[in-house]
């Protein structure tokens, strides 16, 4: 039997246009909702989605019975995921206070830690937090003491990291189960566009009522290194890390004076002009951000002709599906495409041809 | 089709997953194509060449809204993945319900809540009962409804290993088994159909009142050992599936449980023995 096309069945944008505006959920038939649900697991907004529909009390009456247990349920998850960070963080500063170093808590770490709008209802599959490269051993060292375990490198494995990668193996704990990455740099060293963790470092923020040695970056860099994660390569979260752009763009604009002007010059001393581009153009096309023309210009200059479209395309296929259960070429193509363009930059090809030369001469 | 209080679509152009379905779940009512369903679920072959290397054996993949929810498995499986495949799909995505590894058994007016990791013998047990004319609720995924801490039947073929198939088609002949895969993680694996009866009554939420932690002892004539209160608790959390995600409310709800439930251990390991001791002791 036919299922009857609405107009919502190959509406790439319902997610998006549900959580710009939940009215436009009221009117959704059966297989609307059962889309809806799909983009939001997929894109693992499926907590944030519900806190939105449920500031509707009249939107959230009318929701299929059916729908609603699947809503209620993702609840939970998000409240979870905001405790475990918050648990985290605290059990780290507490473990590594006595290094006196400083945490810089990343991402989703730092958007819980510091109560952000964009924090409610995200889900994170580990905790991110930063340190200086020079403490990186003894931060090692201190993990492994306390109960987390890290992934058993292998000699070459352990070299290719410590050289290379802007982050330690993942860390797990062994009794609570939680994921962490220790990075010391929010790009790998052999991306071209690795900025100058020192000077990240310098501008990082306390914690307002956190515990001692908690920072996060500054509102700017926090901004910039979600745009140069998603940027790069990492669409898995694609969408989520948009929303967190739109949401910290308005945010730090209403909060910080002259903010607009800063964070352009601060994406050219990081060397970040074309994420920020990337960024400010596609918040303003699908999500509305009033960002002013100015704001990645000097990426626009930089980067080769036609490089904004071409992302667009990539984009839409691998953050956008219009129905991430039935994958069509053109999505398979777009991820394959950003998949590619992630490793590469990451490592440039004639490097990992030096690499696999070594690997197999000496180890 | 409906399992439980789920509406399922599977979508899968692997051959050989229609006959074993069709022997397995023949009783399971079909639903509305055009209502809405709660997973949708897609098996489907991998592609030969995966990160870079030639596969020697065709694979499949389980996937939920696009994801993939399990490993890669060998393609000839698929079926056995299904059953896999769905109970993680269910475990992560159905926070309306408190879940714990057990089977869970009905007769009369004893529910009784089985839990147990591969080796206890729940599975074992649970088809034994189910067998012998007790209700299948489920025989892997317990579900507490968190409003109303009654027990939502999930019930499926029940997937039996390696010792535990040999020892319930002996004790049971007339049992009907679908395929068997060999040299799976867990061994020999087959699955048992769910009786009629049981299916039919999927819809019949009922109070759990007895937990019971099944220990397959060999050689061991059928024995009840008390446990505490507090014990019994840590036991069945230990069981959780998403426990901890659901933070107080799974907590209280399991406490209440256990606080009106009687909570023994069973030894058990002749499986006609055990049954007749089961229903007795459980009394």
């Amino acid at each position: 039997m036919a299922r009857e096309i609405t107009r919502e069945v190959g509406d790439r944008f319902l997610l998006l246009r549900v959580l710009k505006s939940p009215r436009e959920a009221a009117d959704l038939s059966i297989p609307g909702w059962e889309l809806l649900l799909r983009q939001a697991r997929f894109a693992r907004l499926l907590p944030r989605l519900t806190l939105e529909l449920r500031e509707d009390d009249a939107l959230w009456s009318r929701i299929p019975d059916p729908v609603r247990p699947h809503l209620e349920g993702a609840l939970g998850e998000g409240a979870r995921a905001a405790v475990t960070i918050a648990w985290e963080l605290d059990r780290l500063t507490k473990t590594l206070a006595h290094l006196e170093v400083p945490l810089v808590a990343l991402k989703g770490a730092a958007y819980g830690a510091l109560g952000l709008p964009s924090s409610p209802g995200r889900l994170s599959a580990d905790v991110d937090f930063m340190v200086p490269q020079d403490d990186l051993d003894r931060v090692r060292e201190t993990m492994l003491a306390t109960g987390w375990i890290t992934a058993t490198e292998e000699d070459y494995e352990a070299f290719y990291n410590r050289r290379w990668m802007h982050e330690l193996p993942l860390f797990r704990h062994s009794v609570r189960g939680t994921l962490v990455d220790v990075h010391h740099n929010i790009l790998p060293p052999s991306n071209r566009a690795c900025p100058d963790a020192g000077l990240l470092l310098r501008d990082k923020r306390p914690v307002p009522g956190g515990p001692d040695g908690l920072f996060t970056l500054s509102p700017g860099d926090m901004i910039l290194h979600s745009a140069a994660h998603l940027f790069f390569g990492e669409f898995h979260s694609g969408f989520r890390d948009l929303m967190d752009l739109d949401r910290l763009f308005q945010l730090f604009a209403s909060r910080e004076e002259g903010f607009w002007e800063s964070i352009e010059s601060r994406s050219v001393a990081l060397g970040l002009e074309g994420p920020l581009h990337y960024a400010a153009v596609f918040c303003r096309e699908w999500w509305g951000t009033p960002v002013p023309a100015t704001v990645g210009r000097a990426g626009r200059a930089k980067l080769p002709f036609g490089a904004t479209s071409l992302m667009r395309r990539l984009l839409l296929g691998a953050v956008f599906p219009p129905d991430p259960g039935r994958t069509t070429w053109e999505d398979r193509i777009a991820r394959w495409s950003l998949f590619a363009r992630h490793h590469a930059l990451r490592m440039p090809f004639w490097r990992w041809v030096g690499n696999q030369w070594e690997k197999r001469r000496s180890f | 089709m409906r399992v439980g209080p789920f509406s399922v679509r599977l979508r899968s152009p692997i051959p050989g997953m229609a006959p074993v379905l069709l022997r397995l779940y023949p009783d399971f009512p079909l639903t509305d194509p055009a209502g809405f369903v709660d997973f949708d679920c897609e098996m489907k072959p991998r592609s030969r060449i995966t990160h870079g290397k030639w596969q020697k054996e065709p694979q499949g993949m389980f996937y939920l809204d696009g994801r993939p929810m399990i490993q890669p498995f060998p393609l000839a499986w698929a079926p056995a993945f299904f059953e896999w495949g769905l109970n993680n799909s269910v475990s992560r995505c159905s926070h309306r319900f408190l879940i714990l590894h057990a089977a869970v058994a009905a007769r009369g007016e004893i529910v009784a809540v089985m839990p147990g990791l591969s080796g206890s013998g729940k599975s074992t047990l649970c088809a034994a009962l189910v067998l012998s004319g007790w209700r299948l609720l489920t025989d892997e995924l317990a579900l507490f409804d968190l409003e109303s801490g009654r027990i939502a039947p999930f019930c499926r073929p029940v997937s039996l290993k390696e010792g535990s198939l040999d020892v319930v088609k002996s004790a049971f002949p007339h049992a009907v088994f679908g395929n068997y895969y060999e040299g799976t993680h867990k061994g020999l694996v087959g699955h048992l159909r769910p009786p009629t009866e049981s299916v039919a009554a999927m819809d019949d939420w009922v109070t759990p009142n007895r937990l019971v932690f099944p220990a397959y002892t060999a050689g061991s004539v059928p024995v009840w050992e008390e446990v505490s209160k507090a014990q019994a608790f840590m036991r069945a959390a230990w069981n959780g599936v998403n426990y901890e995600t659901l933070g107080r409310r799974g907590f209280d709800l399991l406490g209440d449980f256990v606080d009106r439930s009687d909570c023994r251990v069973f030894r058990f390991s002749a499986l006609h023995q055990a049954v007749a001791a089961f229903g007795e002791g459980a009394s």
